[in-house]
């Protein structure tokens, strides 16, 4: 429904939600160049390759939107079991291993084989079953009892990965689990294998596990995660898509370690601008239709609706927020509509929020990424201690959307708009 | 009727504490003061709240004082037409958002976090478990001290991302000043433990706060810092009282606005510190100063203070004659200008002198004086102080025998109006075993509170279902049915022990002991609410 009124515009901008469900349907703006298209082409190409595909993007700019588009395509759902699994609701986000990952995905995919009614062997369950709980195990979750395997191992992967899991909660299990299957990583390796088979001849599907919160660890455990374990993240035999965070991209050792992986693709941020600065109509477009999709155009004069677009950086969600900013501020004087002055109060909330974050450092750096439109290479772990300030000031500056990529064939960086009003 | 060891109670929530000290809701009442700015971060606030209601959404507010806060909240509770629900997050675990699930009320129109504590790992958990924020009924405002503004947005970019608008509300002077001022005038409540804690916490924060507005070293802050002084001392925090009475002295011999009388109370104050510190000789020298002032601006119910306070420190020395010297003088002013409470107290000093003395018809008589002035004037902690201080007296003479009745008696007043600590203390100095309350009752407490504020019709209708079905769980058991029965009896209007007690056992009997007790007397009911406290705490 498009918002006829400023009211009802509030509630349609809402920061709080990726589109999906009807919204998706009715919300939903499709941009070009869009990397969606192209990992649905590499998963429905040849479902049965075990490829591992790493997705990033600026946040907000509509990743867990796509995604969602992605895991609920009617192709993809007929040629996928879907594993949709959000780390934090099975795992302590503040100790993460990738010992708990490999236990998460086992858990995830035998979880939704399971709820699927994919029917699994006696043996199989067995051999999990005895993997997981043998009589002199000192971890002692479950014990043997009358029950058939495959209860025990529901039961199992509950008090295991559960959101009151173990895994979860208590730090002392994670150790012991840590360090009792660090040799054995290769048998939580076969049980995925073994699972992804059961699923694939029970139901003629491959499986997708799609981990949507990994690009929300600091970039200390991102990098411990993707470059010290990446041959254990890209063993299970299955296809996996990892969200990791943007900033990943910008060290020096991501292009390395990205080989171990099939693929990995940016969601760009729309441009709005372009490089010389002079505005990017094609981009202002999509974002015009973002706003078209939700609420009566005459509720915003066509001059704050530019300034809006222009103020949000192309960046999905940063325009949601302005937006309902707008909306908000003009109740208060009572407007019903949305002019520039208004629109201009709205980007000064913003502005004034990232005066109050920015550090001298960080300006710095901002002023030669306006000047470059380019941001170095960034040694996370073998940097110079004299880099080290400006290194880490650029990595929190990616992190808080401070400096935006535009990329496709014309690739470059710039500082957002509203913090380069501060410049 | 037998108990078994591992009785289980229906749990009911009590309502979140208060956020300010009791003794400063006065503060809630007073005008709300900001600048422009303010102002209209109030009321874009109010809207938002408005639009949201029924709808999840995350809302940042930005504060620089916790009064501030506070009174922004009640003012926002004030304006909307809806219900708030204000959550401590001290009581959350780190990962807090599937608690602020788990509490948030249906019914409620908006949810406001305040206090959250260590933000560098609560805004990891938040940063991951954003979507939770999805699933939650209303919206939430997250009330954030200002300075804790970077560390979220950079600790917790994604949850950041989620906000809809943050609000900023600073300190505006006239507010501080005018809230300030009430609170000097009026001071805050001081009766019991918890009271004169929670108002050492807002006399600390009114400095704080006058400190920032740039009106730390004004006559009114001097006499914050005074009062503070004297409820440290109350509090037996000796040094930290001295150091705020040397700071209000500092003020007053540098302000332009010098105050005689101010000086002499402080001067007063420090003394009567000093004397805890054994410093004796530095608190004559504060006294006598004060003495003096006191003359000059002519104040006789300071000189009779000061008097007395001579007297308490020559008797101590055992200069028993100059100590008699000095309460004759501090007597003669208060009967002179009817100032009753000073006349009890130095009565009572008289009669502890007089013990000292030898002269043990005057010692009892003077005692019983001093305790009948401060029954007419109502003052039963002075009551119960009057005869456990003549106790100790016998004690520290070795009567031990003959100090035990004043001893008793003192402890059963002081229990009675809930000072369970000095009602302890003045057991263990009559050799008594202390009265422990039955840990089944204790565990009760969040209920009896609960239920108590059902009594007293302050917690009405729907609001009250979960209490009476409490009940009604506990009238199904065998331990519990009888006391469930006189507890319902409570809420139906019966107040007489007699009635309601026949039937109890022990242990219900304290419960109901308890309840009662809480319903008459406001002390009792906080010593109830600290119990709760104390037992949602375990």
């Amino acid at each position: 429904m498009i918002a006829r009124n400023l009211d009802e515009a509030y509630l349609a901008f809402d920061p709080l939600k990726p589109l999906s469900g009807e919204q998706l349907q009715s919300y939903y703006v499709s941009r070009d160049p869009n990397p969606i298209d192209r990992i649905r082409a590499i998963l429905l190409g040849s479902p049965d390759t075990p490829d591992k595909i790493l997705f990033t993007g600026h946040r907000g700019c509509g990743k867990s939107t796509e995604l969602n588009r992605l895991l609920t395509d009617p192709d993809i759902q007929r040629t996928f079991l879907v594993v949709p699994f959000s780390l934090a609701d099975m795992l302590d986000p503040l100790d993460l291993g990738y010992v708990d990952l490999l236990i998460a995905v086992e858990a995830g995919l035998y979880r939704v084989a399971r709820e699927n009614d994919v029917e699994v062997s006696e043996d199989l369950a067995r051999l999990l079953a005895d993997f997981w709980m043998p009589q002199s195990e000192p971890v002692g979750f479950l014990k043997k009892g009358k029950d058939s395997p495959l209860e025990l191992l529901d039961r199992w992967f509950e008090a295991l990965v559960g959101p009151y899991g173990k895994l979860r909660l208590e730090a002392a299990s994670r150790e012991h689990l840590r360090r009792a299957l660090a040799s054995t990583v290769s048998l939580l390796i076969t049980h995925i294998a073994l699972l992804a088979a059961t699923v694939r001849s029970k139901t003629g599907r491959s499986v997708l596990v799609a981990i949507d919160d990994l690009d929300k660890p600091d970039i200390a455990t991102a990098q411990e995660l993707f470059y010290r374990h990446a041959t254990a993240l890209t063993q299970p035999p299955c296809k996996i898509l990892y969200t990791i965070p943007i900033a990943l991209l910008y060290t020096a050792e991501f292009r390395p370690v990205s080989r171990n992986f099939s693929g990995w693709f940016v969601l760009p941020n729309i441009k709005v601008y372009h490089r010389d600065g002079s505005p990017h109509e094609a981009g202002r477009a999509v974002m015009r239709e973002m706003v078209q999709r939700r609420m009566d155009l005459r509720l915003i004069t066509p001059e704050a609706l530019d300034f809006l677009i222009g103020m949000s950086g192309g960046v999905m969600r940063e325009m949601t927020t302005l937006m309902q900013l707008a909306c908000n501020e003009a109740r208060v004087v009572g407007k019903h509509q949305i002019d520039l002055p208004i629109a201009q109060k709205a980007v000064a909330f913003i502005r004034n929020e990232y005066l109050r974050s920015l550090r001298v450092e960080h300006y710095q750096q901002l002023r030669l990424v306006a000047r470059d439109k380019q941001v170095r290479e960034i040694h996370r772990i073998q940097r110079r201690p004299e880099e080290e300030e400006s290194e880490l000031a650029l990595l929190e500056l990616l992190h808080n959307l401070s400096v935006l990529e535009y990329c496709n064939e014309d690739s470059w960086w710039d500082v957002h708009p509203i913090v380069a009003t501060l410049l | 009727m037998g108990r078994t060891s591992d009785r289980r109670y229906p749990v009911v929530e009590t309502a979140p504490p208060p956020f300010l000290p009791e003794g400063s809701a006065g503060i809630l009442a007073e005008p709300l003061a900001l600048d422009a700015e303010g102002l209209e971060a109030l009321h874009s606030l109010c809207t938002a709240l408005t639009s949201l209601r029924g709808h999840p959404g995350l809302l940042l507010a930005l504060y620089d004082s916790p009064l501030l806060r506070d009174r922004l909240i009640a003012e926002t509770a004030a304006r909307l037409d809806g219900r708030l629900q204000v959550l401590d997050a001290r009581k959350a675990p780190p990962d807090l958002l599937p608690w602020l699930v788990s509490v948030a009320s249906p019914e409620t129109d908006a949810l406001f976090v305040v206090n959250l504590q260590n933000i560098s790992v609560a805004a990891q958990y938040l940063n991951y478990r954003r979507e939770i924020l999805t699933q939650l009924p209303c919206p939430v405002v997250f009330w954030l001290p200002y300075d804790k503004e970077e560390e979220l947005h950079r600790l917790a970019p994604d949850f950041w991302a989620f906000r809809r608008q943050t609000f900023v509300f600073r300190l505006f002077a006239p507010w501080v000043l005018r809230v300030s001022q009430k609170v000097a005038e009026t001071g805050a409540r001081a009766e019991t433990p918890e009271s004169r804690r929670a108002s050492i916490s807002l006399y600390r924060q009114l400095l704080s706060d006058l400190e920032h507005t740039g009106a730390g070293k004004t006559l009114l802050a001097a006499r914050l810092r005074r009062q503070l002084g004297d409820l440290l001392r109350r509090e037996g925090l000796w040094n930290e009282s001295r150091s705020e009475l040397e700071q209000a002295l500092a003020i007053l011999e540098t302000s332009a606005e010098g105050d005689t009388w101010e000086r002499a109370e402080a001067l007063h104050s420090f003394g009567l510190t000093l004397y805890y510190l054994d410093e004796l000789d530095r608190a004559v020298a504060s006294y006598a100063a004060a003495l003096e002032l006191f003359r000059a601006v002519g104040d006789r119910l300071g000189e009779a203070n000061v008097q007395k306070a001579l007297g308490d420190l020559a008797r101590r020395e055992d200069r028993l004659g100059e100590a008699r010297k000095h309460y004759e003088a501090a007597l003669a002013i208060y009967q002179d200008i009817g100032a009753r409470l000073g006349e009890a107290n130095t009565l009572a000093g008289l009669s502890r002198l007089a013990l000292r003395e030898g002269r043990e018809e005057e010692a009892r008589a003077l005692l019983q004086q001093a305790v009948d002035r401060h029954v007419a004037i109502d003052d039963r902690y002075s009551v119960a102080a009057d005869l456990g201080n003549f106790g100790l007296a016998l004690r520290e003479m070795g009567r031990q025998e003959e100090a035990r009745p004043y001893l008793l008696q003192a402890a059963e007043i002081f229990a009675q109006i809930g000072l369970s600590e000095l009602a302890a203390q003045a057991l263990q100095a009559a050799g008594a075993e202390a009265v422990s309350l039955h840990p089944a009752v204790a565990r009760m407490a969040p209920l009896l509170l609960a239920l108590v504020a059902v009594a007293a019709g302050e917690i009405r209708g729907e609001a009250a279902r979960p209490v009476r079905e409490a009940l009604a769980a506990m009238a199904q058991t065998q331990d519990w049915a009888a006391l469930a029965g006189a507890l319902q009896r409570v809420l139906d209007g019966e107040r007489e022990w007699d009635a309601l007690a026949q039937g109890l056992d022990e242990i219900d009997q304290q419960a109901l002991a308890l309840v009662l007790a809480a319903l008459q007397d406001p002390q009792a009911r906080q010593l109830l609410r600290g119990l709760a406290a104390e037992a949602v705490h375990e």
